[in-house]
């Protein structure tokens, strides 16, 4: 085993610090890893004896904590490098006003985090779709862009697509296992 | 994520934003033993706020902007807030729980709208969180912010620095021209005229480029002069002058 820990190894420790309690499918949705990364450093934690098992949950998974180490229930310390989306969402919160994209744009852009245009126009449109936007005057495409406003602040991580894998019935057509969620 | 024209199209250059980050850069790179507290102070419309933004993201700092109404516990509460930490316990526990988040994290704290911290009497709690953390702890606030601090010697005391936000001038204008107004050559005139009534302010002088751009667009051409646009159109900022007679009454 590697002495020094990763940055995926250092997300998925922090998280796990923070759950207190875990199975490796919480802790690969907490930490937004793979289920097979999660896996794999759950694997290796149980060698160095940095976790114990704990035995199965009601999920009838096999749950399991950090050894001498107490939950937080925080968020952890570590500064979290600057993502184009951290900041944009920053703004968004921050401008009391309406806002369009090129607002956001020119105020999100910095040298570790470049912000386009388009990523700002993209990600307003999803949060929009999301209903944490609300759009205060529809765009004329070619001759200007819309003005949004916030409608919805949950706090300061931003909301962000992610791809997941669901059991959708067609039967009822609906979602019926969503992971870490309810159907 | 990144195209080549990029980084041209931030407010960075602007004169408050790089302003503003050479303040702050400062008091990070303060000597040991100097004050780790500054006030970057201006008229309202100067873009303080929108250097706060970008300063916030560059420096992945928290920002909070003050409320004339808040209480220092609304005060601790919006900061832990921004910390992803629960708003639970007293005043004092939060004071503690925020200076050691911001002491850990090492991030530079930024209030704007300070000059509410110092009518409901809530500055001392600032210094608190500065002596508990020693981070950079940057007061935005009005013209007349310097002089407010005055009459708090432990806060005065502890500052490094006093900025003074500038009116907008024309390489601001000059920047802000291809963020705003994209595909569109403004002329000098109509330039100097944009930046006249814009009266110094960052906020009027984006609104009145969109306000070019979209007149641009609308007339299809490329190029604006003073001729292409009613001056009187801009976004002044001007109450208007009171009526004479009201009803339409002659």
């Amino acid at each position: 085993m590697r002495s020094d820990k990763s940055p995926l190894e250092h997300a998925c420790l922090a998280s796990a610090e923070r759950l207190g309690t875990f199975d490796a499918r919480e802790l690969a949705a907490a930490a937004e890893v793979g289920y097979e990364t999660a896996t794999t450093w759950i694997r290796r934690w149980r060698r160095s004896g940095q976790i114990e098992e704990l035995g199965k949950g009601p999920a009838g998974t096999q749950r399991y904590r950090l050894i001498g180490i107490e939950p937080t229930g925080v968020t952890n310390t570590r500064r979290i490098a600057a993502t184009p989306q951290g900041n944009m969402w920053r703004t968004i919160r921050k401008l009391r006003h309406g806002f369009k994209p090129t607002d956001i744009a020119a105020q999100s852009c910095t040298p570790d985090a470049p912000v386009s245009q388009a990523d700002a126009t993209a990600y307003c449109q999803m949060l929009t779709r999301a209903d944490y936007l609300r759009v205060v005057r529809k765009a004329q495409p070619g001759v200007r862009e819309a003005v949004y406003r916030l409608a919805r602040d949950t706090g300061p991580k931003p909301p962000r697509e992610r791809r997941l894998r669901v059991v959708w019935d067609d039967n009822e057509g609906r979602i019926t296992h969503l992971p870490g969620g309810e159907a | 994520m990144a195209d080549g024209q990029r980084l041209y199209n931030s407010v960075a250059p602007l004169r408050n934003v790089a302003a503003l980050i050479a303040l702050i850069n400062r008091v990070k790179d303060r000597a040991y033993g100097l004050p780790g507290m500054a006030c970057f102070y201006g008229f309202s419309g100067y873009g303080k706020s929108t250097a706060a933004i970008y300063a916030t993201n560059r420096f992945d700092a928290v920002l909070v902007q003050c409320k004339s109404a808040w209480t220092k516990k609304n005060l601790c509460s919006a900061i832990l807030t921004e910390l992803g930490l629960p708003t639970k316990g007293n005043t004092a526990d939060m004071v503690d729980r925020v200076s050691a988040a911001l002491a850990l994290r090492a991030m530079p704290l930024i209030i704007d709208e300070a000059d509410h911290l110092v009518a409901r009497r809530m500055i001392e709690i600032v210094r608190d969180i500065y002596e508990g953390s020693q981070v950079p702890v940057i007061l935005i606030g009005e013209e007349l912010l310097p002089q407010k601090l005055n009459e708090w010697e432990r806060v005065h005391g502890r500052m490094l620095d006093w900025v003074a936000a500038q009116p907008s001038d024309m390489s601001d204008l000059q920047h802000l021209a291809p963020i705003y107004a994209p595909g569109v050559t403004i002329d000098a005139p109509l330039a100097a005229e944009l930046l006249r009534r814009s009266h110094g302010s960052t906020r009027r002088v984006c609104v009145n480029l969109a306000q070019v751009h979209e007149r641009a667009m609308i007339a299809g051409k490329s190029r604006m002069g003073l001729s292409d646009f009613d001056a009187g159109g801009f976004f002044t900022g001007v109450a208007p002058t009171p009526r004479r007679t009201v009803g339409g009454a002659a």
